[in-house]
């Protein structure tokens, strides 16, 4: 036990040493200007989805059908939102070669109480967002937060003439009440597909960015 | 030596569980070791990226890193096998990369073929397009439902030595009334591949893959090679790890 306790201290005291060697193999042509930019945009994409979608899925209380129908309202776009943030828009979609492609599909995971079972389903984009906003399981209040993303450095690949693809990884906080007390909570790790499309505007290059499929990784 | 014993312990002693359930008190620490893709893997293989606990003037820092990277229960098992290979990757430096050849993903596949679930292994490895780019194929598939077996053998089924003169005429019967049973006719000596089965049946609209239930990587070297799995737990000791390894004995 005392060593973990020294490894335990070790680890806190020293959090965030950089990087020390250099990468070879590149898998794209980006420069570290382009990299660190495009980082943070996808990191920032992936924290809308997440902010949209704990207002999506947060139940509003209202007292009035006129109060009622402006929730929904306002639900609709921000889910319009959302569905903007993904590539096709979670719709299927053309790509460059006139292939039809598939709607981006959002695994989604839950942890039975009593057996401790992890279930998982599959369902695209469209139909998670209207279950998220439906409040499928009539919590009176819903919680979902998110950790930082983490973005592996050797993780963008470049898979078409001024296209890219990385993977972020982040986990998401979980948590359902009804009255007062918690009835479901979970913590799942998760990783999705980021798309960046190189295109030039009046001479100047301009970065178009899509969330892509989103995979669970762990659920507890 | 006893001080890289001594950190293998330490490896070992990473085995406690943190049970934190909201952003606030989630242990950020645990997220930020966890190796949580098959990339960070591979940087803190080249040690392109430390793991928060280890510092870069550490003067065991390759042996703390690749340490790392391996299942603890693994360690547990095979003590000295793990610490000679660590010392060999130590004097070797080897880099991974995703450009390499001498790696490959394992999936273990839950299908459908004609209605029915089924189960099939895929091996998928990564092949340069062009330029920087690389995409992933399909080099092998296994399975029980990729090995063809004919519903019934007997001398009967052939096709007779005479059926030559005729224009082969039998062949139309073979493969409109003996369709389950095509396997007798064939050369012996010439085996079905599984990869060859797997084509053939998602093209004719037979056999879907529903998602995949496990995922490994194989990485292999002159002298060694190495399975990484990831390993779900609440622990330090997380993610993508080395699950299992041999070193070959004339090394």
């Amino acid at each position: 036990m005392k060593i973990r306790n020294i490894f335990l201290l070790l680890a806190i005291s020293s959090c965030f040493i950089p990087a020390v060697a250099q990468r070879p193999d590149q898998t794209h042509n980006l420069n570290e200007e382009d990299l660190t930019e495009l980082t943070k945009r996808a990191t920032e994409k992936v924290n809308e989805f997440n902010r949209h979608l704990s207002y999506i899925a947060t139940p509003i209380k209202v007292n009035s059908l006129e109060e009622q129908k402006n929730v929904e309202a306002t639900k609709s776009r921000k889910v319009k939102q959302c569905l903007n943030l993904f590539i096709g828009k979670g719709y299927e979609y053309e790509d460059m070669y006139g292939n039809t492609q598939a709607p981006v599909v959002m695994e989604v995971s839950s942890v039975n109480r009593k057996t401790k079972a992890v279930s998982i389903s599959r369902p695209q984009v469209r139909q998670y967002l209207d279950r998220m906003r439906r409040n499928y399981h009539r919590y009176d209040r819903i919680e979902i937060t998110s950790s930082d993303c983490y973005i592996a450095d050797n993780s963008l690949k470049e898979v078409d003439d001024g296209l890219y693809m990385c993977v972020l990884s982040y986990t998401q906080f979980y948590r359902g009440e009804r009255g007062d007390r918690i009835a479901y909570q979970d913590r799942t790790d998760k990783n999705v597909v980021v798309y960046f499309e190189r295109t030039e505007i009046d001479g100047k290059v301009r970065w178009l960015i899509w969330l892509g499929n989103i995979s669970v990784k762990q659920t507890e | 030596m006893r001080r890289l014993l001594l950190t293998l312990v330490s490896v070992l002693a990473l085995s406690a569980p943190t049970h934190g359930q909201s952003l606030d008190d989630y242990n950020m620490l645990q997220y930020k070791m966890e190796v949580k893709q098959i990339a960070e893997f591979m940087e803190r293989f080249n040690l392109s990226e430390l793991p928060p606990n280890l510092h870069p003037d550490d003067t065991l820092l390759r042996e703390k890193a690749y340490l790392m990277l391996f299942d603890r229960e693994l360690i547990d098992r095979r003590q000295e096998e793990v610490r000679f290979l660590v010392q060999r990757l130590a004097a070797e430096k080897p880099r991974l990369s995703f450009t390499d050849t001498a790696w490959c993903a394992e999936a273990v596949c839950r299908a459908v073929l004609d209605g029915k679930p089924t189960r099939l292994t895929l091996v998928l490895r990564t092949e340069h397009v062009a330029g920087h780019r690389f995409k992933w194929v399909i080099s092998d598939a296994r399975g029980e439902c990729l090995a063809l077996t004919p519903k019934k053998s007997n001398p009967g089924l052939r096709i007779n030595p005479t059926d030559n003169e005729v224009n082969f005429l039998s062949l139309h019967d073979v493969t409109k009334n003996e369709w389950q049973n095509i396997l007798n006719y064939k050369a012996s000596g010439t085996p079905l591949d599984g990869l060859s089965v797997f084509f053939a049946l998602v093209q004719s609209g037979r056999l879907k893959i529903e998602y995949v239930e496990e995922l490994a990587y194989h990485f292999w070297k002159p002298s060694y090679q190495f399975t990484v799995r990831d390993f779900r737990r609440d622990d330090f000791n997380a993610g993508w790890l080395i699950s299992d390894f041999t070193i070959k004995k004339d090394t």
